[in-house]
């Protein structure tokens, strides 16, 4: 675990991602009387770990190079559905609700595995 | 950190343009009774810089309700014509009291993410008080 500390890379990335979907879902709500707007969501997080398993760097010895960082693999894309209002809109107050407690979550768990992480590797030093 | 205070001016634009909504929305209410009111009405758009949209929100134009006015009989009036009749304003006041709600809503809802992206901001940095 301490070779490459791959843990905070990977942390990072949840917490980025957390923050870039706060932001969609922030976008989403504040245009919930927008005519025409149409309700958008990012790529979800296990997604971007996935892809970075199938399509990314792969570290088949010790030696090799890895990419550890999972940012930059989600794009915005428009949500298919929803309700759909008389003036175009598509954005339900509900549904992004429960997407920004989900958001929040993530948020909070990647914080919390991060500063675990930071105690053990600290614990290991011998400080403290 | 970067989305996280952008969405903290998203959510700030939006509140603003509820709250301009809800100015227009009281200025009908308080005009309901005024003789050729016509309602006011404003939607939102998307900010632009240059061609790209930033994500915040404006309230529009002001735009009239240009629905005929309702003829009111009341010869006493002092501008009735000569048949009696004036033009009363066209002011619904459930409609109003619909929006005004809506509009407190989708402001709640603001206020919500706000305070989300700001308690998501301080944890960030709690980080670095250890």
């Amino acid at each position: 675990m301490f070779d490459k500390l791959q843990i905070f890379q990977l942390v990072g990335g949840m917490a980025r991602h957390a923050g870039v979907r706060q932001n969609v879902i922030a976008q989403n709500i504040a245009n919930t009387d927008t005519p025409g707007y149409k309700s958008q969501d990012i790529t979800p997080f296990a997604h971007a770990v996935e892809d970075r398993a199938s399509f990314g760097l792969r570290s088949t010895r010790s030696g090799h190079v890895t990419d550890g960082g999972v940012s930059g693999r989600w794009e915005v894309q428009r949500v298919r559905g929803g309700s759909n209002q008389p003036n175009g809109n598509s954005v339900s107050v509900e549904t992004e609700m429960v997407k920004a407690a989900e958001t929040q979550q993530q948020h909070a768990t990647a914080l919390n595995v991060y500063r675990s992480a930071m105690d053990i590797l600290t614990i290991s030093l011998g400080q403290r | 950190m970067n989305d996280l205070l952008q969405s903290l001016e998203i959510t700030a634009s939006a509140m603003k343009a509820q709250s301009t909504r809800l100015r227009y929305i009281s200025e009908n209410i308080a005009n309901a009774d005024t003789p050729g009111f016509r309602r006011k009405l404003t939607t939102f758009q998307a900010v632009r810089d240059g061609i790209d949209p930033t994500g915040e929100i404006q309230s529009g134009p002001v735009r009239l309700d240009d629905r005929e006015l309702p003829r009111v009989f009341d010869p006493s009036h002092p501008m009735a014509d000569d048949t009696g009749y004036y033009d009363g304003s066209n002011v619904e006041m459930l409609i109003e009291i619909s929006d005004a709600r809506q509009a407190q809503r989708s402001y709640e809802a603001n206020v919500k993410m706000f305070d989300q992206a700001r308690r998501m901001t301080s944890s960030l940095l709690d980080l670095l008080r250890r």
